[in-house]
């Protein structure tokens, strides 16, 4: 019996009738090692309570879903456990995945098995871009995030923007997307600084001071994750926060990042969060939320939400396919101009030729409150889908 | 006969094991080849001549990349890309053998460390080169390499080559001469041996086969990554050959085989793996200072 | 450009730089005496930020206090390692013990996590230094002045102590001839545990004294001792001056590379190392090794 096998069907009480059906296999790789396991690990309770759910209905098909986590660490490793799922495991479908390098990896190698990929975290815009037909997003990529900033930022006065992102793959696309966005829907805008510290700096005081030298109104950061709690903790007292008037960071919105700045969150940040715990104020969402803390005992976190939406998408297919059979669960992503599936923070639509999701987009600027611990979103705005959907190369 | 017998049944079972291993037992038996390869060319210099290279990430790394730019910029066919692999990693180690050799050791596990995470840095930054963070992906071996079967044939062969080679060396007046220098450097420039030229042949020799280790693991992973050159990657090459007993010629295999076999195995049961290859380490450091070649008693090399 | 600006912005240099001292500084003084490159140095780093974050509870005021048990709790730790763990392989070939620091590298990665948890740890700085000092028109981070003071009491402390002291003259003695202290009747394994310990003291106090500015996860081990290297690969392996000198050089090379060519920033740092290794491969102020016999 292997520790990280859950058979979480043994858990259902609905489904004894599921109990008797041969279940549906699913490897799921996420970053569970390292110095990104904090985002490992939410995603991975994502998946559990999304499967917990799943089976207490009854499964899907009548069948119940099995799970096989596997810590995917660096390409080489990802590489292997991918192929250990799929040669000894015979899991019918892969799924996850937090590192981008390591999605543009396996996306091949679960391509070329024939064996449907469904990534919920990984954000690099060439996964998609790769135009694989077994290989599906069932969330939002930098570009779209980027292109929501710059529908922002196109509606700010300002004109002087700077950059300071991860000199690395991410920080460049992510700015590249924006900045030729922001040109796009307002062309008097001007660069005046572009700042590259290395990915994992413990130090930015010097890009700090820099950056604020050439005096701009408006920064667009990519930093994230621990990169991002030490830059915050060195702005506040170089006053970065007050002299910039307008400061928009894609995925700023992560628990992860926000939980340990706790109270030094500097406020007033236009942050966006993929999913963010307290939108929509709908009862599914609360129920979700009261769940999940009552199981893991925090709140969920972006890419837990995304995980458990993703899995939950992904029942959705293969019930809408009837079938698990890739081809017929690619149909079924595919069919009727993609498929749309209800998440808890709305829409999100598949599209066909891609196989990219697309959907409204949560951002808001953090702010400290008394009801939490940390900051949160208030007030929270959302970019519509249609403001992030850019061409696509692919065809279907 | 009685090593006779036994060389037989080895042959024998490397031969058969593709036929008779399940799929991934097969692809960690590939897995194993080159990492095997990896060792047996790492130890080359780290037992020939007892300077430890922290460094020779860098030439499987350059030799993973050189095979795979050529597949995917220039279409060359995947065998083809094997003198260009082993071309370009002779070269890089040329370069930075000529810097290293001559300091002594503690200084030359430095250096070639260094060396090494700067040409890391280059291969992660240069975007329109090397794709950066995002890797060389995609990779088509072609029809035949992408058969797992093929593609252990041919790590076997460039293993056992690899091998032979590190056996002959070690009979040969080379190997004597570079173990001359090691155990006694003012003795053997004395007798007319020239320090600088051995170590530096023996050094470009090793850094060219570790980028043929370097060609097998694209065409397993269909896809190249700057981690391959992360000084981590030197890391693992070190542990294996010392785990299997770098005094053995047979020991940075044995090493291999242990070192991919039990990671690949603690890895599907935890994600503790650095924890547990750490204690393991400790071991081995603390009560098995001659690896498990050592447990045998095993000296085949002297 | 101004000079206050430049002022500004070499001051930014020398927080950065003040950091990388700490960090650096007792890998080259354990490299000097027992001759032991330590790859678990970044390990102990990390290790003194988790204590740091550990002993205060999250109470920021309780960092002064708090960084004096973590010393004496990395002195404590090292003295411990190196009975333990490093005196067994003494006299053994170099790779043993670079071997043993790996594996030390790898257990408390996973250890901290085990202990901690995998999440980012963080504390502010105490309120009393959250504010900025304005220089020269301009905001700069109080705090940062007391991790250059703290940097420069280290290097005066370790001055007074290798220069001034009976130990410090024999530590130096032993960075040159182990066997010829030992014949002179020097208790040398006690002089040993004495240096290891205090170098991972170093290193937790680093660790401990950047947590008000950074943030900590199981993963920067790996990153900071490669930063370590660096520094006194530049600096000269085993020169307490030279990683003074190193983390100084990439410091404000960084600050200052930063307004040149922003996008080849980090660049600078290995160009520096780079030039060093071909120029001096020993290092800025390392002594050019012995011919091997």
């Amino acid at each position: 019996m292997k520790r990280w096998t859950i058979v979480l069907a043994l858990a259902t009480l609905v489904g004894s009738y599921a109990l008797a059906a041969e279940p549906i296999k699913i490897g799921a790789l996420y970053m569970l090692s390292g110095n990104f396991a904090n985002y490992g690990s939410a995603s991975k309770e994502g998946v559990q309570l999304a499967v917990e759910e799943i089976n207490a209905n009854g499964g899907v098909l009548g069948r119940p879903i099995e799970v096989t986590f596997a810590d995917h660490g660096s390409p080489d490793q990802a590489v292997r456990e991918a192929k250990r799922l799929i040669l000894e495991n015979k899991v019918n479908f892969l799924f996850g995945i937090d590192s981008s390098s390591v999605s543009l990896a396996v996306a091949p190698v679960a391509n070329e098995y024939k064996v449907p990929l469904i990534v919920t975290h990984a954000a690099t815009p060439r996964l998609t871009e790769m135009c694989l037909p077994y290989v599906f997003r069932t969330s939002n990529n930098a570009r779209m995030d980027s292109w929501a900033a710059a529908a922002f930022a196109a509606k700010q006065p300002y004109k002087r923007w700077a950059n300071i992102g991860p000199d690395y793959e991410f920080g460049r696309v992510s700015w590249e997307d924006f900045i030729t966005r922001l040109k796009e829907l307002k062309p008097d805008v001007e660069v005046v600084s572009e700042q590259w510290p290395k990915f994992g700096s413990s130090d930015y005081s010097s890009y700090i001071t820099a950056l604020m030298r050439a005096k701009p109104e408006a920064v667009f950061s990519s930093l994230w994750g621990g990169d991002f709690v030490s830059f915050g903790k060195q702005a506040i007292p170089f006053g970065f926060f007050k002299t910039i008037r307008f400061y928009v960071n894609p995925t700023g919105g992560a628990l992860q990042a926000l939980e340990p700045l706790g109270k030094n969150t500097p406020e007033g940040m236009l942050v966006s969060a993929r999913y963010w715990f307290l939108y929509p104020e709908t009862e599914a969402n609360k129920a979700f939320v009261k769940k999940f803390h009552d199981k893991f005992g925090d709140y969920p976190s972006y890419n837990a939400g995304e995980a458990y939406e993703g899995m939950k998408m992904l029942a959705a297919a293969i019930e809408k396919a009837g079938s698990i059979d890739p081809d017929a669960v690619k149909a079924a992503f595919e069919a009727g101009g993609g498929l749309k599936y209800q998440a808890l923070e709305g829409l999100k639509w598949m599209r066909p030729a891609d196989h990219q999701v697309f959907e409204d987009l949560v951002w808001g600027y953090t702010k400290n409150t008394d009801k939490y611990p940390f900051a949160i979103l208030e007030p929270i705005v959302v970019v519509p889908a249609k403001d992030t959907i850019y061409p696509t190369k692919c065809s279907k | 006969m009685k090593a006779r017998g036994w060389l037989y049944l080895i042959a024998a079972t490397l031969l058969a094991a593709p036929w008779v291993l399940p799929g991934y037992a097969l692809e960690v038996a590939i897995q194993v080849l080159i990492l095997a390869l990896f060792a047996t060319a790492f130890n080359l210099v780290f037992a020939e001549t007892g300077l430890l290279s922290f460094g020779h990430a860098a030439f499987f790394g350059v030799g993973a990349y050189t095979s795979a730019l050529l597949m995917q910029r220039a279409s060359w066919p995947y065998l083809l890309t094997l003198p260009a692999a082993v071309g370009t990693a002779a070269a890089l180690a040329l370069l930075i053998g000529f810097f290293s050799v001559r300091t002594s050791r503690i200084y030359f596990t430095m250096l070639t460390l260094a060396f090494a995470q700067l040409v890391w840095a280059v291969v992660h930054k240069w975007y329109a080169f090397t794709g950066g963070d995002n890797g060389v992906t995609g990779l088509q071996p072609g029809q035949l390499w992408s058969d797992p079967h093929a593609l252990y044939y041919l790590a076997l062969l460039l293993t056992v080559v690899t091998f032979l080679l590190a056996v002959r060396l070690h009979l040969a007046p080379f190997g004597y001469a570079l173990r001359a220098i090691r155990d006694n450097q003012a003795r053997a420039e004395a007798v007319g041996l020239s320090p600088f030229g051995y170590l530096l042949a023996a050094f470009t020799l090793s850094g060219a086969l570790a980028g043929a280790a370097g060609f097998l693991q694209v065409a397993w992973q269909r896809s190249a990554f700057p981690d391959f050159l992360y000084w981590t990657k030197s890391a693992e090459v070190i542990i294996a050959t010392i785990l299997g007993g770098a005094q053995s010629i047979l020991g940075p295999s044995l090493g291999s085989l242990v070192f991919v076999e039990l990671g690949a195995f603690v890895q599907s049961h935890t994600e503790y793996w650095p924890l547990v290859l750490g204690l393991v380490l400790l071991g081995l450091v603390l009560f098995l200072p001659r690896g498990l070649a050592g447990l045998g008693g095993a000296r085949a090399g002297d | 450009m101004d000079i206050g600006f430049l002022l500004l912005q070499f001051l930014t240099g020398l927080a950065y730089a003040s950091s990388l001292f700490l960090l650096a500084v007792g890998l080259s003084l354990i490299f000097g005496a027992l001759g032991i490159v330590n790859f678990a140095h970044g390990s102990f780093y990390m290790l003194g930020a988790y204590l740091l974050y550990w002993v205060v509870r999250g109470n920021p005021e309780g960092l002064w206090w708090g960084m004096l048990l973590v010393v004496a709790l990395g002195l404590v730790i090292g003295a411990l390692v190196e009975r333990l763990l490093m005196r067994p392989v003494y006299g053994r070939p170099e790779h043993y013990q670079i071997l043993l620091t790996y594996a030390l590298l790898l257990v408390i990665e996973d250890g901290v996590k085990l202990l901690f948890g995998p999440a980012y740890k963080s504390l502010g700085p105490p309120a009393a230094l959250a504010y900025p000092v304005w220089i020269a028109g301009a905001p700069f981070p109080a705090y940062y002045f007391v991790q250059i003071a703290l940097a420069l009491l280290v290097a005066g402390l370790l001055w007074f102590f290798l220069q001034r002291t009976r130990t410090g003259a024999l530590v130096r003695a032993a960075t040159l001839d182990r066997e010829m202290l030992e014949a002179l009747g020097v208790n040398v394994p006690k002089l040993l545990t004495a240096v290891f310990a205090l170098g991972v003291a170093l290193a937790t106090l680093g660790g401990a004294a950047t947590l008000p500015m950074q943030t900590v996860s199981p993963g920067i081990a790996v990153e900071a001792v490669i930063s370590a290297f660096i520094v006194v690969v530049v600096g000269g392996l085993g020169s307490v001056w030279g990683a003074l000198l190193g983390a100084f050089l990439i410091g404000e090379i960084q600050a200052f590379g930063v307004l040149i060519l922003p996008d080849f920033a980090i660049a600078f740092v290995y160009l520096l190392m780079v030039v060093v290794l071909l120029v001096r491969p020993w290092g800025l102020l390392g002594r050019p090794p012995a011919v091997r016999t």
